[in-house]
């Protein structure tokens, strides 16, 4: 054989061999596709608030989106994905007045059982804050919806709906109670500015009582969740807490947990966590127990509000002990806490890291019961203010944050993150 | 300083005699060349060699020893020295590496001797540079957003510099291998979230190895050739630089902000830095004494996703700060390049004469 035809013969083989290893649609990595950081929104800012994930491995995100740039309009966005983030659809909740999403929770019990609940609220005058309960189904439609007002301003900060049809809503009156008395230990009593709102409503939406807790200048009750026959519920407030931790220093906030059966306001056991000489403010309390115990996560600062780190205390299901609390993020740069939830052996636990030039990235942190941390991972732009919003553990392991990313410095979206299990892309 | 001057003096001066006395040298190895070949036309061929001895060992200049060498090769054809003739005709092609016999000039023996010989080169070597444009062919659009997004990529220029070598299996049929460094651009602009616009202008930067089998014509001052080959190319860089705007046009008070600007930043996190594509290309060389100026047009048909299949992922880069996803594609890459080709002419003696030729040029010199 000559040379060249055997050189012209390799070439032909390896030149084969090339083309066969054409990189084409149906053999690149699909990664891609598995595991991402998608943005939602359309016109105007998104801010992203709480995420529910679908039986059916579908996922129905809800925000709110503001638009202009001086003269702002807010109003409730959904947005319904696959797992592959791809966006099935999205709907901008009508309102009269300036509204912003608090929560979203399926509807397990009751004649609307299959729903979707959506706690938002609106701005019904100037420091006037009124809650907005809104039942959309699978498809985005708005079935119907529900003002709660009986006072001059309250604000929602989570719903739950019960397998019975009873749902609670958690949050806070911002109006002045002038009729309280119960700040009269205290050296100084202030003027009440908060208190603790929890609604309890029946199958129809229609209040069944409401308790608003006073005791404090300022707290909230933050979430509601059931525990066996009955109710935790988890706030936080700047109370005297029946002398567990005598603290007398206005806006002193700790953790509250109160397990009740039908009145809060008489709740039968009690637990609290925080420090004497700092202040922490919950800002969410896990939906689901993990091994029998609920987390809670929130802010820890000085009195002034500065010094943020963030906060988590595990409490067991009966309330019966403090499982584990203390700090969990803090560093050179200050933390707020942001979410938590349960994953299938350990809480996923979501806060902002502060940088110095107050820009926030989204801070993942996974951690055991004992608040022992497994790993953690950071996303977001030094340059750029990004926040966490909620945290959730698919079938399969994979993780799923959403958050609020600004980018560009120019506009904010709503941004979901999907995991491998391990905190990897 | 002086002597200096003197010194330089002396070497001019010594130069000009030493081309005054070359010249006239060869003034008097013309006549001898002329006396040689009336000696030849007239049949006396003994004394050819010696007459022409002084002017092949030091006068002769190159054209004069080609002409000195073919005769002297037709003398030892006619004297029956067959290995003197050989000799003689390997400094014919030593003279001239492009010297080729014709049955219409020159005697048959003659042809026949010089099938036994070639001075074709069996290696080139050459050096280019030209522009280039990248057209980017997307494998599949990866969307930023939950929604699809627009991509439109653009054409820029860039430019490459190489150099490479030919391994000439025949006259005509060559195989090369090449060393390249190109820099590269393209463009994206990317409309997403109804309105708002990123655009990205990439460059990046090659080092490319083709290696491709190449088939030239070898007559006339203009001799074009072509060639199809594989190639691999490292991407040693990437940076870009992002210009994003948001825009609100569906709302009833449209807003469109001003443009903002990225700084440059590498986008090598997801480039995959080996990548592999099939070139076509030919060009035409222009023949400049023995040696060519040529102009090449290449295009390289990318096969390799050069965005690494995470570029939906990222923690703390473009995709957090900018939004920015890449869609997974090939790049493929057009050339033009001017370059300077010079063959390494090797007169040798052929292990098999090629005279299957000869009788078809003796018929065609006849018609």
């Amino acid at each position: 054989m000559k040379p060249y035809r055997f050189f012209v013969e390799c070439l032909l083989i390896v030149g084969s061999l090339f083309l066969f290893t054409c990189d084409t649609k149906n053999n690149i990595d699909p990664v891609f596709k598995n595991y991402f950081i998608k943005y939602y929104g359309e016109d105007g800012n998104h801010e992203a608030k709480d995420f529910i994930i679908n039986d059916d491995g579908t996922v129905i995100i809800v925000g709110t989106v503001t638009f202009g740039q001086t003269v702002l309009t807010k109003r409730v966005y959904i947005v319904k994905t696959d797992l592959e983030g791809n966006e099935l659809w999205n709907k901008t909740l009508g309102s009269d007045f300036n509204e912003e999403a608090a929560d979203i929770e399926p509807i397990v019990g009751g004649p609307d059982a299959g729903n979707f609940l959506i706690l938002s609220n609106f701005d019904k005058a100037t420091d006037q804050t009124n809650i907005r309960l809104t039942v959309i189904n699978s498809s985005g439609d708005s079935l119907r919806s529900f003002n709660y007002a009986q006072y001059l301003s309250l604000r929602g900060k989570s719903v739950t709906s019960t397998t019975s049809g009873v749902m609670y809503l958690a949050g806070l009156t911002t109006d002045i109670d002038a009729g309280s008395d119960k700040n009269v230990l205290l050296n100084t009593p202030p003027p009440i500015l908060e208190d603790y709102l929890i609604i309890r409503l029946r199958s129809d939406y229609s209040i069944e009582f409401d308790d608003r807790i006073g005791g404090s200048y300022e707290g909230s009750a933050v979430n509601i969740v059931p525990s066996g026959s009955s109710f935790i519920y988890a706030a936080y407030s700047d109370e005297l807490t029946s002398s567990n931790l005598p603290d007398n220093n206005e806006h002193e906030h700790n953790f509250i947990f109160r397990l009740f059966s039908n009145n809060p306001t008489s709740a039968a056991v009690s637990l609290f966590s925080g420090s004497l000489n700092l202040d922490e403010k919950m800002v969410a309390f896990s939906d689901k127990p993990l091994l029998n115990t609920y987390c809670a996560i929130g802010t820890q600062s000085d009195f002034n509000g500065a010094n943020r780190k963030a906060y988590a205390a595990v409490v067991s299901s009966t309330l019966s002990s403090v499982i584990a609390e203390g700090v969990v993020l803090s560093g050179a740069n200050e933390y707020e806490g942001v979410a938590v939830a349960a994953a299938s052996t350990s809480y996923m636990l979501l806060a902002n890291e502060i940088n110095t030039a107050n820009k926030r990235d989204i801070f993942f942190v996974k951690m055991s019961t004992g608040l022992v941390p497994e790993f953690n991972i950071k996303f977001g732009a030094v340059e750029n203010d990004d926040r966490g919003a909620a945290a959730a553990e698919l079938p399969n392991g994979d993780i799923l944050i959403l958050g609020t990313m600004q980018l560009a410095g120019q506009q904010d979206k709503i941004a979901l993150i999907k995991l491998r299990p391990n905190g990897t892309f | 300083m002086g002597f200096l001057k003197f010194i330089v003096g002396l070497i001019i001066i010594s130069g000009i005699s030493i081309r005054v006395i070359a010249q006239e040298e060869r003034i008097d190895c013309e006549q001898t060349l002329a006396m040689a070949t009336e000696e030849f036309n007239s049949g006396r061929f003994y004394g050819i060699p010696s007459l022409l001895k002084p002017c092949v060992d030091r006068g002769f200049s190159r054209e004069q020893k080609q002409r000195a060498f073919l005769l002297l090769a037709q003398t030892y054809l006619l004297l029956d020295d067959p290995i003197s003739a050989e000799n003689s005709y390997l400094e014919v092609l030593r003279a001239n590496p492009e010297f080729e016999t014709d049955t219409a000039l020159h005697p048959i023996d003659l042809v026949y001797l010089s099938k036994k010989f070639t001075a074709d080169p069996i290696f080139a070597v050459f050096a280019k540079v030209g522009g280039n444009t990248s057209p980017v062919r997307v494998i599949q659009t990866v969307s930023p957003s939950g929604q699809p997004v627009n991509n439109e990529y653009g054409l820029r220029p860039g430019f490459q510099i190489g150099g490479g070598v030919d391994y000439n299996f025949t006259r005509f049929i060559a195989i090369s291998a090449e060393a390249e460094f190109g820099f590269t651009s393209y463009k994206k602009t990317q409309t997403r979230f109804s309105d708002d616009l990123l655009e990205l202008t990439a460059n990046q930067s090659w080092a490319t190895i083709p290696v491709y089998v190449k088939y030239t014509f070898t007559k006339g001052n203009f001799r074009p050739y072509g060639y199809g080959g594989l190639a691999v190319h490292f991407l040693n860089s990437e940076n870009g630089k992002f210009i994003s705007q948001k825009r609100d046009l569906s709302d009833l008070n449209p807003v469109i902000l001003p443009e903002k600007e990225s700084t440059n930043r590498s986008l090598m996190e997801f480039r995959n830095t080996f990548n592999r594509s099939i070139l076509i290309g030919g060009g035409v060389r222009y023949k400049y004494g023995l040696d060519y100026f040529f102009v090449d047009v290449r295009y390289y048909f990318g096969l390799s996703n050069i965005v690494s299949s995470s570029s939906s992922a990222d923690y703390t880069g473009v995709l957090p700060e900018l939004g920015h996803a890449d869609d997974m594609f090939r790049m493929d890459n057009l050339s033009i390049s001017f370059g300077y080709y010079h063959p390494f002419y090797n007169p040798r003696k052929l292990k098999q004469a090629r005279t299957k030729s000869v009788l078809r040029g003796i018929n065609k010199s006849s018609k």
